[in-house]
């Protein structure tokens, strides 16, 4: 086997465990969007796509690059049939937001993370009514939105664990949730 | 707990470069989502075919994830229903004797109604052939309510179809690929579908706002719409079939509002509906203007038709409709503008002479018409 080869087997073996990250939350929000009823629709499901731009912009910006956020919010765009661009832009503004405050964020209890998510989810949300009303034009009612957010924000402890697992077995640099 | 400053300073980074670098690919991305949402609003449909082929290619996966799902749920179901069989077969028992009172009842109708239709020599409403589809995916977010079903252009599934359960209509299909399709639900801010309150005869649009109750817009105004009627839908516009249950008028609410059949809680499996207007509408010929060079029918004798030989109307206002018909004045020249265009052809090929005598033919045109004549509503 020549060298080149085995540098390129090499070269895709390491972009793939590089963008697991990456799958494992794609693969999170398609399980979500499986039609369970858990709430007999009463409820919006959690936006697990937001918890996954906070999660990795405070723990491990390294493993999820802008281009896995962008392509987490395509991702989401195509799955809810909304505005093709619309999911990106939001999650891509909450890394943003997310990544500028990191140094808050960093090494606090989770408590203290969950706090900071519950922030950056609210104004999340808010940006998520004012670009839903200015995409379609009219004001979008924006109880669901506010009521999915605060879903969102108490499935933070339960899905923030799982992707924690998933960082310690990617990388050895020391945080704790 | 508390990490020093000049840690956390160490590890939030991994060194200038790689700090523009990756705040520059934040920026390029960021461009491009604003410019990939400006060209979808732009032009609409511009990703749809990407939209149905990644549709088409992730509908295997979301079958295989929602049969398990669909097994639990069957399982939940099973023990809620053993738990609770004596009453349930109670309830049975009940409606069991209600509805063989009814059958009787409802055979008796369908005679009648047969009957009043070749008398009138109304036609009949053309057969719904009707396709079963499982949901798949449920990806409403907070202002987007639409499901995903296994089934697309293979199974015969078009744009526009409507989408029913077994208690009524849930939505339409607004994208279908080769074998998934996507479903508006009637909650969904962008769905609007034409409907008629049965009793009072409006036709009215419900519009999704997100709410769990569509409202009726595009109502005459002053009319009184009772709560607890049934809403259905028209075949207005060419789309829905006729008489399809939508839900009841919504009481306690200043703008109508209705409850839909369906309500939030989903189903697992639809049917979709394919319908053909018998005319096509979009592509009927303009009227011809009175007095234009080779108008051929006249006016008079498209107002004589009868509105009951419209399907919808005919299916809905049937039973009702020879009780008013000695007491109803003469057909106001106005009134049938209005009424859906891509009726009038079929049956005015039918010599409406013919019908015209025999049966009063303003008979049900003012209770059609109602919607066109803005402020009194009978």
């Amino acid at each position: 086997m020549s060298i080149f080869v085995q540098s390129a087997i090499v070269l895709i073996g390491r972009v793939l465990w590089l963008s697991l990250p990456f799958f494992a939350t794609a693969a999170v929000m398609l399980l979500a969007i499986v039609p369970i009823n858990l709430f007999r629709g009463w409820m919006p499901g959690p936006e697990l796509g937001l918890i996954a731009a906070f999660f990795w912009a405070v723990y491990a910006p390294n493993l999820f690059p802008p281009a896995a956020i962008f392509a987490l919010g395509l991702v989401q765009d195509f799955a809810s049939g909304g505005p093709v661009g619309f999911w990106a832009l939001i999650y891509l503004a909450a890394y943003g937001f997310t990544l500028s405050q990191r140094v808050f964020f960093i090494g606090r209890s989770l408590i203290g993370v969950w706090l900071g998510f519950a922030a950056v989810a609210t104004i999340a949300g808010m940006a998520i009514w004012l670009l839903a009303s200015t995409v379609y034009n009219r004001w979008v009612p924006p109880a669901e939105i506010f009521l999915q957010v605060a879903v969102t924000t108490l499935a933070f402890p339960l899905v923030g664990p799982l992707f924690l697992v998933l960082r310690r077995a990617m990388t050895t640099a020391p945080e704790r949730l | 707990m508390a990490w020093d400053r000049k840690q956390r300073r160490k590890l939030s980074d991994a060194g200038n470069w790689a700090f523009v670098s990756s705040n520059l690919s934040f920026l390029f991305f960021i461009v491009l989502a604003v410019a990939i949402m400006i060209v979808s609003r732009a032009q609409v449909g511009v990703f749809d075919s990407a939209r149905e082929a990644v549709n088409d290619a992730a509908a295997p996966v979301f079958e295989m994830l929602a049969q398990p799902v669909g097994i639990l749920k069957r399982w939940g179901q099973g023990i809620d229903s053993f738990l609770s069989v004596y009453e349930e077969n109670q309830r049975l028992r009940e409606e069991n004797a209600r509805l063989l009172a009814k059958q009787s009842e409802v055979g008796e109708l369908e005679r009648k109604v047969a009957r009043y239709e070749e008398l009138l020599k109304a036609q009949t409403d053309p057969s719904v052939a009707s396709v079963a589809a499982r949901v798949i995916a449920d990806a409403s977010g907070p202002f987007v309510h639409t499901v995903l079903i296994n089934a697309g252009h293979n199974q015969g599934i078009a744009k526009g179809q409507a989408v029913v359960d077994e208690l009524g209509l849930i939505g339409r299909v607004i994208a279908s690929g080769n074998r998934s399709a996507r479903i508006l639900l009637l909650t969904d801010l962008n769905s609007r579908i034409p409907v008629m309150v049965e009793g009072v005869n409006l036709k009215a649009i419900l519009t999704g706002d997100n709410s769990v109750h569509p409202a009726l817009e595009y109502l005459p105004s002053g009319a009184h719409i009772p709560a607890g009627a049934r809403v259905v839908t028209t075949p207005d516009g060419g789309v829905f079939p006729p008489g399809v249950p939508v839900g009841v008028v919504a009481g306690n609410s200043r703008t109508p509002r209705v409850d839909l059949f369906t309500g939030e809680g989903r189903a697992d499996f639809v049917r979709i509906l394919s319908y053909t207007a018998q005319v096509d509408v979009n592509n009927a010929a303009p009227e011809p203007l009175p007095g234009a060079i080779g108008a051929q029918p006249p006016k008079e004798s498209t107002i004589a038709v009868p509105a009951g030989a419209q399907p919808g109307v005919a299916s809905a206002a049937a039973p009702g409709a020879p009780a008013i018909a000695p007491t109803a004045p003469a057909v106001p020249a106005l009134a049938p503008v209005k009424k859906p265009k891509h009726i009038k052809r079929p049956v005015a090929a039918t010599a409406p002479s013919a019908v015209a005598p025999t049966v009063p033919a303003p008979s049900s045109v003012p209770q059609v018409s109602t919607p066109a004549t803005p402020p009194p509503a009978n």
